[in-house]
């Protein structure tokens, strides 16, 4: 059973040519990293023993290695998700066939673009800071001190509630000084969802590989502006993710 | 620079983001069953434009909850769920 080799398959790309993207340490084997084809494009894929692998850390990492490596040489790559090994190249090739439309119409659209990710968290002191410089914040903190835990019930969900406006306020400031005018360099741009009361923004940017440097700059720019008050987090290049959303379903014939 | 991207292992939680939902993501079920599948539904909801031509489709339903090792990966399901464009085919 632990015989049987399945193809596994890390994103799309445009070529033609069969391309030797060098070998990749996966699960403790070396394998070699390979193309198949249909038309002008094609799967990077690897041979790899058939069975389900586990989203660890080594793994995720190699996924996303074998990617960043093949953005190196290649400006055109439709990112997969991890995990996924077909029966074989046959396999790989037909469903690369069907995928084929949708990824003619992307090439051109991420034909030398990437994507860099932006998260901007507050820092806790100055939150603090800031919080307990409104005065009716103060206020409504005195009254919920004096009061009993019972008693200051409602004073502490207002309490809340002005915290809460107070995170969207600077959200707000974050968006139009920091999101804003990178967006201006971007080709395209998506907000996520914020992960815990910090993040104050959580943004994936598609640009394009000429203005790489000049994002880059624009994101210092901001930081340099913000570094007292927030940290960044900025990473790439990415492949499209962000900015590909293709979902399959496959079926077991009847 | 003061602030340099990367891709590296240090953000870990950036590419567990990304690639277990997003880009080309093929169902939970066809990872287990890949083997000796005849029938595949494509369910393309997507792609890429540019900022003002915008084709918004809908973000997939989140993937392998049960397979994922970190935590605090959830609460990313589906948005807007439109133009689901089904094609069956045989392997």
């Amino acid at each position: 059973m632990s015989e049987e080799t399945g193809v596994y398959i890390f994103c799309g790309i445009q070529s033609e040519q069969e391309t030797d993207f060098g070998t990749v340490q996966f699960e403790g084997e070396e394998r070699n990293i390979f193309t198949l084809h249909y038309e002008d494009a094609a799967m990077v894929a690897a041979e790899v023993p058939m069975k389900i692998y586990h989203p660890n850390k080594e793994n995720l990492m190699v996924h996303q290695q074998v990617i960043s490596n093949v953005m190196q040489i290649e400006d055109t790559v439709i990112p997969i998700s991890f995990g996924n090994v077909f029966h074989s190249d046959a396999d790989v090739i037909k469903l690369l066939e069907n995928l084929y439309p949708q990824f003619k119409e992307l090439f051109p659209q991420i034909k030398g673009k990437i994507e860099v990710g932006l998260k901007v968290i507050g820092k806790k002191d100055w939150l603090e800071n800031e919080i307990h410089k409104q005065p009716n914040v103060r206020e409504k903190k005195q009254t919920v001190d004096q009061k009993s835990r019972d008693a200051g019930y409602f004073d502490r969900i207002e309490l809340g509630e002005m915290a809460q406006q107070f995170f969207q306020s600077i959200q707000h400031d974050v968006k139009s000084s920091i999101h804003e005018p990178l967006t201006k360099l971007a080709e395209s741009e998506r907000e996520n969802e914020l992960i815990g009361e910090k993040m104050l923004l959580n943004a994936a940017y598609l640009i394009d590989r000429d203005q790489e440097d000049a994002f880059d700059e624009k994101v210092n720019e901001a930081h340099e502006q913000w570094k007292d008050k927030v940290d960044f987090k900025y990473t790439g290049p990415w492949p499209a993710y962000n900015f590909i959303n293709i979902h399959l379903k496959v079926e077991e014939g009847s | 620079m003061a602030v340099q991207k990367s891709t590296d292992s240090s953000s870990l939680a950036e590419v567990i983001d990304r690639i277990l939902d997003k880009g080309i993501v093929i169902d939970a079920y066809a990872r287990v069953s890949v083997v000796g599948i005849e029938l595949i539904t494509v369910e393309a909801r997507v792609v890429v434009a540019s900022v003002d031509t915008w084709l918004r489709y809908a973000e997939a339903v989140g993937l392998l909850r049960d397979e994922v090792e970190e935590e605090g990966l959830g609460g990313r399901l589906a948005e807007d769920s439109q133009s689901n464009e089904r094609s069956q085919l045989s392997i």
